[in-house]
C-alpha cells in the first residue's frame, strides 16, 4: 500500500515554492476518485509588533520530535477519512515577508472532507508539532512568535 | 552520567546556547533533572517549557533511568 505521508519530507530550507502546489495536484490527476485539491499556503505577514515592522520569519525545530509530531497527528487527523493524496511542507530558516511557510494540500473525493482535514490538521500542526518563529523586524531586532 | 540538554525558542535567548552537556545522577526524576539545569541557568526558573527526555515528553513526577537527550521545549509557534 502506497505511504500516505512521509514525515521525512516535511521541511525545506527556506520559502516554499508555491509551484509545489500544482505538482501535488499533478501527482492526482490519475486518480479519478479524486474530485477536491485543497491547498493551504501559510504566508509571512509584515506585522507591526513591539519591535518594530516584521521582515521575515527565522524558523527553528527540533526536528526529529517535529518529525514524529507530523506523523502522529497525520496518523490521527486521517484515520477513517477517505483521503486520496495529502502534503506537508513547512519551512526552516529565514522566510521573507511575502514568503510562504507552510503548506498543507489535500486530496479527497469530495470537498466536505477536504475543507475539514486541511482546516484539522492547519490547527493540529500549530498546537503541536515543536517548531519555533523568531520574527526578525527592520533594525535587526527580533522577537519570538507566539501562536494565537 | 553526562547528557546532552537542548533548549528550544525563547529559551535560546535565555541560556545563550543551543544546547550543552550537563552531569546528571541517574535515575531520578524529571523534576529532580529540572532542578538540575535550573542550577546552571536560574533564569529559567521565570520561563514556562515542556521536558522532553530522549524526544518523548515527560511529566516532572517520572523516573528517568537513563538519557542521552533532555529537551527544554516552550510554546511552539510553527504555522
Amino acid at each position: 500500500m502506497k505511504t500516505l505521508f512521509d514525515a521525512t519530507e516535511v521541511f525545506l530550507e527556506g520559502p516554499i515554492p508555491p509551484e509545489l502546489a500544482g505538482e501535488f495536484q499533478e501527482r492526482f490527476r490519475a486518480d479519478h476518485s479524486v474530485g477536491a485539491h485543497l491547498v493551504f499556503l501559510g504566508q509571512v505577514r509584515a506585522d507591526e509588533i513591539a519591535s518594530g515592522t516584521v521582515t521575515g520569519i527565522e524558523y527553528s525545530a527540533h526536528e526529529t520530535m517535529a518529525r514524529t509530531a507530523f506523523a502522529d497527528l497525520v496518523e490521527r487527523v486521517t484515520s477513517g477519512s477517505d483521503i486520496a493524496g495529502l502534503a506537508i511542507r513547512h519551512s526552516l530558516g529565514y522566510v521573507p515577508a511575502g514568503g510562504a511557510s507552510l503548506l498543507i494540500a489535500v486530496a479527497t473525493g469530495h470537498r466536505e472532507q477536504a475543507y475539514a482535514l486541511s482546516r484539522e490538521l492547519l490547527e493540529a500542526i500549530k498546537r503541536e508539532v515543536p517548531i519555533y518563529g523568531r520574527e526578525i523586524t527592520n533594525g535587526d531586532r527580533s522577537q519570538w512568535k507566539v501562536n494565537r | 552520567m553526562s547528557v546532552a540538554v537542548r533548549y528550544f525558542g525563547p529559551l535560546l535567548d535565555v541560556t545563550g546556547r543551543e544546547g550543552e552537556s550537563i552531569e546528571l545522577e541517574l535515575p531520578a526524576t524529571v523534576a529532580r533533572i529540572e532542578e538540575e539545569i535550573l542550577r546552571v541557568h536560574p533564569e529559567l526558573r521565570q520561563r514556562e517549557f515542556r521536558i522532553a527526555v530522549d524526544e518523548t515528553f515527560r511529566e516532572r513526577d517520572e523516573v528517568v533511568e537513563g538519557a542521552r537527550e533532555v529537551a527544554l521545549l516552550p510554546a511552539f509557534s510553527g504555522g
